[in-house]
């Protein structure tokens, strides 16, 4: 490596970034090639070997991508999350079909709604005050063998690989579809904030003026209000409405969209930071040369902004979609935790996690597996994008050399 | 210097008064409001009318929403019948004014906040530090990613852990509520560790920058030792950016962590909030977000201003 940087200096005048250029299969070769042409260079003063390829700017912002083990790691991670909530079910399904203990035998595996109607022996204590006849008062401790319909807190097996929860449902299954609603829910915000954020951005940056000062005043406005308290007041009032109406028996929505509207909300007041970003860019780049040449072919606004302008945003606009899918993730899974998310027996992440609200510490303290493996999912998908939106900004980021 | 100051102040109060518009009019045009979300106060619909109208909720038309902006501008001003101090407004659930219970929680999530900032600020700057220093060594990686997964634990999930491993199981510490030292320690160990990330990285960032500079270069070449070029050049303009935040943590220094709070049972002002939120007191509600807001817009022109002051190259006009 040390080496390597050494010779930079004297091709730099041949090729702008000598560590991404040469496109051969191992380093040694590579490095071997390289003297080789150095040495070429400068005693017979010839171009560059034929044999040698530039790289394509996307080849090389995915090769730096690579070379970093992190973000490798990253993509991993949430490329496994992704199969495993998108894909897992139908595989769950097919190796462990759930049959009989339904009463139905063609039954194909636990589906969200399945509980487990095994039935279960517990113990239930319960006590009776007695009242003799001589006036004393006797008090009467029972504990009975009783059969219980549900089969809760199962343990592992084969049935179920990771048990099941209080009321019967399979740890597994809640796991995979509670991940579909949490990766789902993140990406649509993510997505409305990008569009919102660009579409605003674009035209304050392009314009100028009093647009630009309008929209940018609605920014201020929206980034002085308390995201979170805003939140809990509309999700409070979704509760409400998804809630039956004591009379008519009826709700106003479901209690699955819930989250979507609450996150569609989340996403409209939060692209600020996204339309303020390209704005600056914007900005500083429609003063630039080829901006004019755009203007003197006589290019539509809407084209110029959408295909010259905006495609120089892209990569800072890639690396806070990858880095704010992360934070949506959190965000997302600490509203379905204060209870404004999917109800049971649909699940996200976070309403996995809620069970620290409603049951006693010792039911929980027996059963991590009810809520462990929904923290280490929340964990995994939020460091995964994390890896990857910082790999994607080292990879992006010109003047990085490594 | 004194003219923009002035104007900013002027802008903020602008931005104020929009604020409280919007927060109020979400508010307002909820679907439910405080009496359907209180069953005792709806047993029946004419019931449920009267107290409507003493609450001034009846009217949900534009104008009765203006109306009712006014009405809750002037209740801020009133005086609290019990402390003879400015009450900024009455709750509609009890006898206490907004900002009786403001004061009563504030307390409790500053104690936390504050003594969280410190430590954050204690061991975040001395890791981001030597992350960039040692840059690509295997200790930067080691604190990268350590600084990752504090990013990325979720606060609910991390405090109940805790609550359950060290006060539940333990027994180190008190399960809930606030008073002896003991109260404290959970809760500010869960926010110091959650916000250290965050810091981390940006110190690292900050210095990486510094040090690929010009003058850290000149600082070598000149032959200074490693130490008095990091300590003395690299370090003191890192500061800049970090006492930019240092006003930028106002607001969360006095806004309470909500679901730690909760979880903690801390009485601090982010419970409070949780709780009256769900049950739709509209001046509580009011009365928090504006705090909020007011404190953040105080907390940017803060940061603007101490960096016009930490930085003779920015000028402010």
């Amino acid at each position: 490596m040390k080496k390597r940087n050494k010779n930079t200096v004297f091709l730099s005048a041949h090729s702008t970034d000598v560590a991404g250029c040469y496109n051969t299969t191992t380093e040694k070769i590579q490095r071997e090639k390289y003297d080789e042409v150095v040495k070429d260079d400068f005693v017979d003063n010839t171009p560059l070997d034929k044999n040698l390829k530039l790289m394509s700017p996307t080849r090389m912002v995915l090769r730096r991508f690579f070379r970093s083990k992190l973000s490798v790691i990253g993509l991993v991670m949430v490329i496994g999350l992704f199969l495993f909530s998108f894909v897992g079910p139908y595989i769950y399904h097919a190796l462990v079909p759930a049959t009989g203990v339904l009463g139905n035998d063609t039954v194909a595996g636990w589906q969200q709604a399945d509980k487990d109607k095994s039935g279960k022996w517990v113990l239930v204590e319960s006590e009776y005050e007695y009242i003799a006849e001589n006036g004393q008062k006797y008090i009467i401790k029972q504990t009975l063998h009783k059969h219980q319909e549900d089969n809760t807190e199962a343990g592992i097996s084969k049935l179920h690989p990771l048990g099941t929860d209080f009321d019967g449902y399979d740890n597994l299954t809640k796991l995979m579809y509670g991940g579909r609603v949490s990766l789902i829910v993140s990406f649509l915000a993510v997505f409305l904030i990008t569009v919102f954020g660009v579409i605003l951005g674009g035209i304050a940056g392009y314009f100028g003026g009093v647009i630009d000062n309008i929209i940018m005043r609605i920014c201020d406005v929206l980034t002085c209000l308390p995201g979170i308290p805003i939140m809990l007041i509309v999700g409070a009032s979704l509760n409400a409405l998804a809630s039956p109406d004591p009379v008519t028996k009826m709700s106003v929505i479901e209690h699955s969209d819930k989250i979507y509207i609450l996150m569609i909300f989340l996403s409209c007041i939060s692209w600020p930071g996204t339309a303020r970003l390209v704005r600056g860019q914007i900005l500083s780049l429609r003063e630039q040369e080829y901006m004019v040449a755009a203007e003197a072919m006589g290019y539509s606004t809407f084209r110029k902004i959408f295909k010259h302008l905006i495609p120089n945003v892209m990569p800072q606009l890639i690396v806070q979609m990858t880095l704010g899918l992360g934070s949506m993730i959190i965000y997302e899974s600490s509203l379905s935790y204060l209870g404004f998310g999917v109800q049971p027996p649909e699940t996200a992440w976070g309403t996995i996690v809620n069970v620290f609200s409603n049951n006693s510490f010792d039911k929980i303290l027996a059963n991590p597996l009810v809520w462990v493996p929904a923290g280490l999912c929340i964990i995994i998908a939020v460091l995964g994008f994390n890896f990857v939106g910082d790999g994607l900004r080292d990879a992006l980021d010109p003047k990085s050399r490594r | 210097m004194f003219k923009y100051i002035l104007k900013r102040i002027g802008i903020s109060i602008l931005l104020l008064v929009a604020v409280s518009l919007i927060i109020y009019f979400i508010l307002r045009l909820m679907p439910v409001d405080f009496v359907t979300m209180n069953s005792n106060l709806q047993s029946n619909p004419e019931q449920a009318e009267m107290h409507r109208e003493a609450l001034g909720l009846d009217d949900n038309s534009f104008w009765g929403i203006i109306k009712g902006y006014g009405k809750w501008v002037g209740s801020l001003f009133e005086k609290d019948a019990e402390t003879g101090h400015i009450s900024l407004g009455q709750t509609f659930s009890g006898s206490k004014s907004v900002a009786q219970l403001l004061v009563q929680g504030i307390p409790y999530s500053f104690i936390v906040a504050a003594v969280a900032t410190v430590f954050e600020f204690l061991i975040a700057i001395p890791l981001g530090i030597t992350a960039a220093t040692h840059q690509y060594s295997f200790r930067d990686y080691f604190i990268t990613v350590l600084v990752m997964i504090g990013i990325s634990l979720p606060s609910f999930f991390f405090a109940n852990i805790f609550k359950t491993v060290f006060a539940e199981a333990l027994g180190w510490f008190p399960v809930s509520g606030a008073g002896t030292f003991r109260h404290y320690v959970l809760p500010i160990f869960t926010i110091s560790v959650l916000s250290l990330g965050g810091r981390m990285r940006m110190t690292r960032t900050n210095m990486l920058e510094v040090l690929n500079s010009d003058y850290i270069r000149t600082a070598r070449a000149k032959g200074l030792s490693e130490n008095k070029v990091i300590n003395k050049h690299a370090f003191r303009n890192t500061l800049i950016p970090l006492v930019t935040t240092l006003a930028g943590l106002l607001p969360s220094l006095f806004s309470g962590a909500i679901i730690t709070e909760q979880i903690f049972g801390l009485p601090g002002i982010g419970k409070m909030a949780l709780e009256y939120t769900n049950e739709g007191d509209i001046p509580f509600i009011m009365g928090y977000n504006m705090f909020l807001a007011t404190l953040s817009v105080v907390g940017i022109l803060l940061a603007d201003i101490m960096y016009a002051v930490v930085d003779p190259r920015v000028k402010l006009k």
